[in-house]
């Protein structure tokens, strides 16, 4: 079964991918100096990849060796479909694999003696925890559930059930749509905009647009978690 | 555990692993095979001046890129990955393009055929693998393709050197065109990221004022939104995004416009070359619409003559009110290719005017300047032209 496309859009790792641009140095005549690269601290390239997203980090790095792609996240052949949508509660961000050079301005993220693929941690840096192209899915999902659990006011258990639920609804939804508009489009092309079978047709449509909108809506409905509030936030 | 236990066991394995398949496939494809690395020296020019001359090149890396930039900062800026850069008459081009296994499709497999006989004829004996498109090769084949357009586009619209000044040499403007062909989403982004502010996943077309025409594609946002990739011409597709990419921004950008002409006109000049090319693979509403080898709704000939036949279009006034993409179906981008076909090459008149005018900056009203514009050039009004393409139609191609 292949999934149809208001489920796929759903379904997608939203990565973001920082590049560093430091800032503009101007001397007394105005001149703009150019700074070489260099390592930020480990605070610093956590909180400029973390950027204005309240969401917990999820950090991917890419690899020379296993190809750059997602794969320390996604696994061929297994049900992937429970990380994209645990992946929804995350800030995902894909790194360059020359991360690992000592003068990359994220470097400081990735200077352990093996350094890691793939790892979950709060905005702040804490609460970190390595996850490997090797890990087991349950892994894994634990260490993904473990981290949503400190940043969330609810678990994710109950909405990833609901969304699993709506996903298949959605897929019922899409088909019956892919079928009425494209008998509509071969109708309009045949037999002209007069064509008898187009009102009910429209009807149908709209009817099943509407369905599909609402599906949609509930998905975010169902998944919509309320991070906790950060302890500086409380502290104001 | 019982047999019939185990089977439905293995049943249910079985049937989760189909249904992650289709997401997980482009990833999956390649796993463990590794950043590809590519060869230091060009090896079908060796790096050589006159095998460099005799495919027009101007240089390969490092050059200045896009007037702030050289080429080693872009490629720090996208990763650090490998990446090919190639200066020609009319582009600055950059390939992160890994090796491609050309699929058993009839169509892309005569091309290769006929593009590489071309490079073949300007380099002389070169040694090409058979089954395989190597980083160097692609970024040749892509370097070809991009200049063919360009003089294709030249060609049709009757435009010379000699059609615009020594200070604006690429159609009216100062800059060469800037072309990015990436394998990754990831290297696009970061490009889109640190040059236009922004992640795109797709493509991107950019130009400003004072900046190059910019467009940009990459390769695994195609193979991952397509279900099979077994034997699928992404190749094909990929350029076809490239064509009519390109060609939407030789009118965006012409004699230093910036966007200024409508956009059913660059939409219409994007699916003309992307047709010519491979036709199977147009793209409407930034998508593909090829839903697979049994579909056939690609062949828009058929369709638009049952549209003519049943006066169910877009008639030329109303399409000349069009402000926005979004207000354009199927049946539209259909309509407005064929209307842009007969009047590329069949309708007597002066293109090059018709072109001028449609790309100036717009003056009053938008349906009066484009009638004016085909007043002009090809002395008909927005009324006659729908009839006229109407009959062509009802001529020239054929029924479903």
């Amino acid at each position: 079964m292949i999934r149809g496309e208001s489920a796929r859009n759903l379904l997608k790792m939203h990565w973001s991918y920082p590049v560093y641009t430091p800032p503009v140095e101007k001397d007394a005549k105005g001149s703009v100096a150019v700074r070489k690269r260099q390592a930020l601290s480990r605070e610093a390239a956590i909180a400029y990849i973390a950027g204005d997203d309240p969401r917990p980090l999820l950090v991917l790095r890419e690899c020379k060796v296993c190809n750059g792609t997602d794969d320390a996240l996604l696994k061929g052949g297994v049900d992937n479909e429970k990380t994209f949508l645990l992946s929804r509660w995350f800030h995902c961000v894909k790194l360059p694999a020359d991360v690992l050079e000592k003068d990359h301005p994220f470097h400081a993220l990735f200077t352990q003696e093996k350094p890691e693929h793939l790892f979950v941690c709060s905005i702040d840096g804490t609460n970190h925890n390595a996850l490997e192209s090797d890990t087991s899915r349950t892994k894994l999902w634990k260490s993904l559930h473990g981290l949503l659990a400190r940043e969330y006011l609810s678990k994710p258990d109950k909405p990833l059930k609901r969304a699993a639920k709506l996903l298949d609804q959605m897929d019922v939804v899409d088909r019956r749509l892919d079928e009425l508009t494209q008998r509509r489009d071969d109708l309009l092309e045949k037999d002209g905009p007069d064509s008898r079978k187009l009102p009910k047709l429209a009807k149908k449509i709209a009817k099943a647009e509407a369905e599909r909108d609402e599906l949609r809506a509930d998905i975010v409905k169902a998944t919509a978690l309320k991070l906790k509030p950060r302890e500086e936030e409380e502290a104001k | 555990m019982n047999v019939t236990r185990r089977h439905a066991f293995l049943l249910l394995l079985l049937l989760l692993a189909t249904l992650s398949a289709p997401l997980v496939h482009a990833q999956h494809k390649k796993q463990g095979a590794g950043m590809e690395e590519f060869e230091e020296v060009d090896p079908y020019t060796l790096g050589e001046r006159e095998r460099m001359d005799a495919l027009g090149y101007v240089a390969f890396a490092p050059f200045p890129w896009n007037g702030t930039e050289r080429t080693v900062q872009v490629r720090e800026n996208m990763g650090g990955v490998p990446t090919l850069f190639v200066e020609t008459a009319h582009f600055r081009i950059l390939s992160t393009l890994g090796t491609y296994e050309i699929p058993n499709d009839r169509e892309e497999k005569a091309r290769f055929k006929a593009e590489i006989g071309r490079l073949k004829k300007k380099l002389g004996r070169i040694k090409v693998p058979k089954k395989k498109v190597d980083p160097w090769l692609r970024l040749h084949i892509y370097a070809q393709r991009a200049e063919e357009l360009y003089s294709e586009f030249c060609k049709d619209f009757g435009l010379t050197d000699e059609s615009f000044p020594a200070e604006a040499p690429f159609l009216g403007r100062p800059h060469k065109l800037l072309l990015v062909l990436c394998q990754r989403k990831s290297e696009f982004a970061r490009y889109t990221r640190k040059y236009y502010g922004a992640e795109y996943e797709y493509s991107l077309n950019w130009g400003g004022p004072k900046e190059p025409m910019f467009f940009g594609a990459n390769v695994e946002i195609l193979e991952s939104s397509w279900g099979e990739t077994e034997d699928v011409p992404f190749d094909s597709m990929l350029y076809c995004r490239i064509a009519g990419g390109l060609a939407s921004n030789f009118v965006d950008g012409y004699r230093g416009a910036v966007f200024s002409a409508p956009r059913w006109f660059t939409t219409a000049i994007g699916h003309v070359y992307i047709r010519r090319f491979d036709a199977r693979y147009s793209i409407v509403g930034g998508r593909q619409t090829n839903r697979g080898p049994d579909d056939d709704s690609w062949r828009w000939e058929p369709r638009v003559r049952a549209l003519v036949k049943n006066a169910f279009y877009a008639k030329a006034p109303a399409t000349f009110a069009w402000q926005e993409l979004g207000e354009m179906n199927v049946r539209d981008h259909m309509v407005v290719w064929s209307k842009l076909e007969y009047l590329m090459n069949e309708a007597e008149g002066d293109r090059k005017a018709y072109l001028e005018a449609m790309c100036a900056p717009p003056e009053g009203e938008s349906v009066d300047w484009q009638a004016k514009a085909l007043q002009d050039a090809f002395g008909i009004t927005p009324e006659q032209l729908d009839k006229a393409w109407s009959r062509w139609v009802s001529k020239t191609y054929k029924k479903r």
